[in-house]
């Protein structure tokens, strides 16, 4: 067992990063004893455990994941949703509607029309047909009004931030409606126009400085700040 | 278009220079940038002497026709073009029979390198433009193309890198230039995965020996090393930008 990279170090595919029995999560792969680097990411290994962490990627649906998706194409019992993956993602109607629908009787098309944008659940996953979303339950369903903003998928983890508190103080401090896909979109409505404004501005912030220590504390700060000022404006 | 008077031009001479100056085991000066398109998922530029190629990467995305769609991996698609201005004459823009052939030659030397079967039923595409012509670009093609698809974060198994040796009289040489390819007795353009050892392009223009192909297959390999070096070099200071710009230390706190 032999390692000839150390923790956090970037790797590129082809890279050997280490000889021996290590378990693989992502980002390399097995030839003989040999684990060699796939794509290029920051190398991470605890134990016996090796993993490279992309930095950059396309977006692959996974069971579980929030998906923020546009709806693309119609028939008499699903829909086809954009989620912003190399496939389209597949809505049957029950899976909206929480009951099974007749289609001879139910036109679907009023329900959800091609360019609305809807908050699902990616629901199974497999390689041969194209992802199954489930858009009925709490917080899931269709987004009404609102703005969207579209940043790297695999930003995501810091927009959410520790515990999922960078999201829960935006939505404190602008008391909007927040919701996070994990395929890259954020869906933001405020009664307040410029509170959307503002939030745009702060999540590309937040997609742009995501390096700096002690981000969610600052961008409370800046928040709070710019607040003020308009609410100075109403008084 | 200039003509070249053949009894005159002297490919090598007797300090063993060649026409750009080089030695007979040097290679080109080399210059890699990776990801310097916004719009594309990946992107690199490679600059081998005067030869420039631009390479972008699309996708993985749904592959239309849907027929053509392989149900258990992903389709590479490449398409290999010359810029109209990238040559001395004006090139016609239609695709020419030496193009569609290349591209042809282009996927195949990188389809071995790509896990392709992590994408099933979508397609991954690839655009070479060669932006100045002076031999070698296939060469100079494949190193920006598989720079681009790693720039995408496309799994591959290692980076492709080629390059050509060839013959001027009974002289071996690497990475030839414009007028050695034209005016000289053989060509071996050569791609490996440097990373498994596997040659997954070689080609062959001219006659050569028994004995120099073999010379020469080894020359390609040692300055194939060497620019596999520099392709990782600008692959990882390009990663290490993002790295700083995504990460910082609070990166793995998070995702855990």
């Amino acid at each position: 067992m032999s390692i000839y990279f150390k923790n956090m170090d970037v790797v590129v595919p082809g890279d050997v990063i280490a000889e021996g029995d290590f378990k693989i999560i992502e980002g390399a792969f097995r030839e003989h004893k040999k684990i060699i680097a796939s794509i290029i990411g920051i190398l991470y290994f605890k134990k016996n455990t090796i993993r490279v962490v992309p930095l950059k990627g396309p977006y692959m649906p996974k069971r579980g994941d929030h998906v923020i998706g546009k709806i693309v194409d119609c028939s008499t019992v699903s829909w086809s949703v954009d989620i912003r993956a190399p496939y389209l993602g597949r809505l049957d109607a029950t899976d909206y509607f929480g009951k099974p629908i007749d289609p001879s009787r139910e036109d679907i098309r009023k329900t959800l029309k091609i360019g609305d944008i809807i908050f699902a659940k990616v629901a199974v996953v497999d390689r041969f047909t194209n992802p199954q979303l489930v858009a009925h339950g709490p917080a899931l369903g269709k987004l009404i009004k609102g703005k969207i903003v579209e940043v790297e998928p695999l930003r995501i983890p810091r927009i959410l931030g520790k515990n999922r508190s960078m999201i829960k103080m935006l939505r404190e401090v602008t008391k909007a409606e927040i919701k996070v896909g994990n395929n890259g979109r954020i869906w933001i409505r405020s009664p307040d126009p410029e509170i959307e404004k503002l939030l745009i501005k702060v999540i590309k912030k937040i997609e742009r400085e995501s390096h700096v220590p002690g981000l969610t504390e600052r961008i409370r700060k800046t928040l709070l700040n710019e607040l003020k000022d308009r609410l100075g404006e109403f008084k | 278009m200039k003509e070249i008077d053949e009894s005159k031009l002297i490919l090598i001479d007797s300090n063993g220079i060649r026409t750009d100056g080089r030695r007979w085991n040097e290679l080109r000066p080399l210059r890699i940038r990776v990801g310097i398109l916004d719009r594309a998922e990946g992107s690199a530029l490679v600059e081998m002497g005067k030869t420039k190629a631009l390479a972008t990467v699309y996708g993985p995305k749904e592959m239309f026709p849907k027929h053509m769609a392989n149900p258990d991996r992903a389709i590479l698609r490449a398409a290999y073009r010359m810029a109209t201005f990238s040559v001395e004459e004006r090139k016609k823009p239609q695709p020419s029979r030496r193009e569609l052939e290349l591209s042809k030659v282009i996927k195949e030397a990188l389809e071995p390198a790509i896990m392709l079967h992590y994408y099933p039923r979508t397609v991954i595409e690839v655009y070479i433009l060669i932006l100045q012509a002076d031999g070698g670009t296939r060469t100079a093609a494949i190193n920006a193309a598989s720079l681009a698809l790693a720039d995408a974060g496309i799994p591959m198994k290692g980076l492709v890198t080629a390059v050509a040796a060839g013959r001027v009289g009974d002289q071996v040489v690497l990475d030839l230039n414009d007028v050695e390819d034209k005016y000289g007795d053989a060509d071996l353009p050569v791609a490996m995965i440097p990373a498994t050892g596997e040659i997954t392009l070689l080609q062959m223009d001219g006659t050569m020996s028994s004995d120099m192909f073999e010379r020469a297959l080894k020359l390609a390999i040692e300055g194939i090393n060497i620019i596999y070096e520099r392709q990782r070099d600008a692959l990882k200071r390009r990663f290490l930008e993002l790295k700083e710009k995504i990460l910082g230390g609070e990166f793995y706190a998070s995702r855990d």
